[in-house]
């Protein structure tokens, strides 16, 4: 039988409890949990807080596709929890949850690194960063691209899209 | 005579700068993903001449389930989305 799905945009606050618990399985040995948090400083800037703007259907969408890759290179078994918050958020808050469980830790230490790579890369969701002497700016990015994803090992590839 | 169609395409990230919400945008049937983008930025610079040529270069149409090709014709009207360079995670 196939592992467990949540997928998520949220406007209210993440839980690592939350994902955690989604994930557990008497049946696995190992969970990897990643946490992506707001930093005070991005090149050189003092930030003070970050707002996400996320395209919610394509995003939901990037993320079940993300899941059954990551399912098709690391085994069906795996349970899958990948959540975005979307809005504004203070320094040390949450941004992004990602769980992987299953049966050996092998398997949730490269799922979890490949999912959250991969999002980086692939979900449409922009951060503007909101700095100490008043000003905003919308964050550089990676440009989408309408072709396949790139063939991913255990090391994240430079990706080129040429439009 | 090509008929004229027209695209509801949605602000994401760096262009909510230039306008909130939906912009329609009016284009020939058959334009192609690149046409609109064009159309698109000569509709944001009466406003905002100072509009980036790279930010429109680097940015895709989308819908809902996926991001459209560069070459792709569109020929009946649609709810797009223009999507900046992505940032998430």
């Amino acid at each position: 039988m196939g592992g467990r799905t949540f997928l998520n945009v949220s406007n209210a606050p993440l839980s690592t409890e939350a994902a955690i618990a989604f994930v557990a399985d008497q049946e696995h040995g190992a969970a990897d949990l990643f946490i992506g948090t707001v930093r005070n400083h991005n090149l050189g800037k003092q930030v003070k807080g970050v707002s996400y703007d996320v395209f919610d259907e394509l995003t939901l969408t990037t993320f079940e596709t993300l899941a059954q890759e990551a399912r098709q290179k690391w085994g069906e078994k795996l349970n899958i929890y990948i959540e975005h918050f979307k809005g504004r958020l203070d320094i040390g808050g949450i941004s992004i949850l990602i769980a992987v469980s299953s049966p050996h830790r092998d398997e949730s230490f490269k799922a979890c690194r490949f999912i959250i790579e991969e999002i980086k890369h692939r979900a449409p969701i922009w951060k503007q960063e909101h700095y100490l002497d008043g000003d905003s700016e919308w964050v550089q990015g990676h440009a989408l691209c309408s072709h396949g994803p790139v063939s991913y090992d255990d090391e994240p590839e430079t990706r080129h899209c040429h439009h | 005579m090509t008929q004229p169609i027209t695209l509801s395409i949605k602000m994401f990230g760096a262009f909510r700068k230039y306008h909130q919400g939906v912009l329609e945008v009016t284009v020939p049937s058959g334009s192609t993903t690149s046409d609109v983008k064009t159309a698109l930025a000569t509709l944001l610079r009466q406003e905002h001449p100072q509009l980036n040529d790279e930010l429109i270069s680097k940015s895709v149409l989308a819908d809902n389930q996926r991001v459209l090709g560069t070459d792709e014709a569109i020929t009946t009207p649609l709810a797009l989305a223009i999507l900046p360079p992505v940032c998430g995670g």
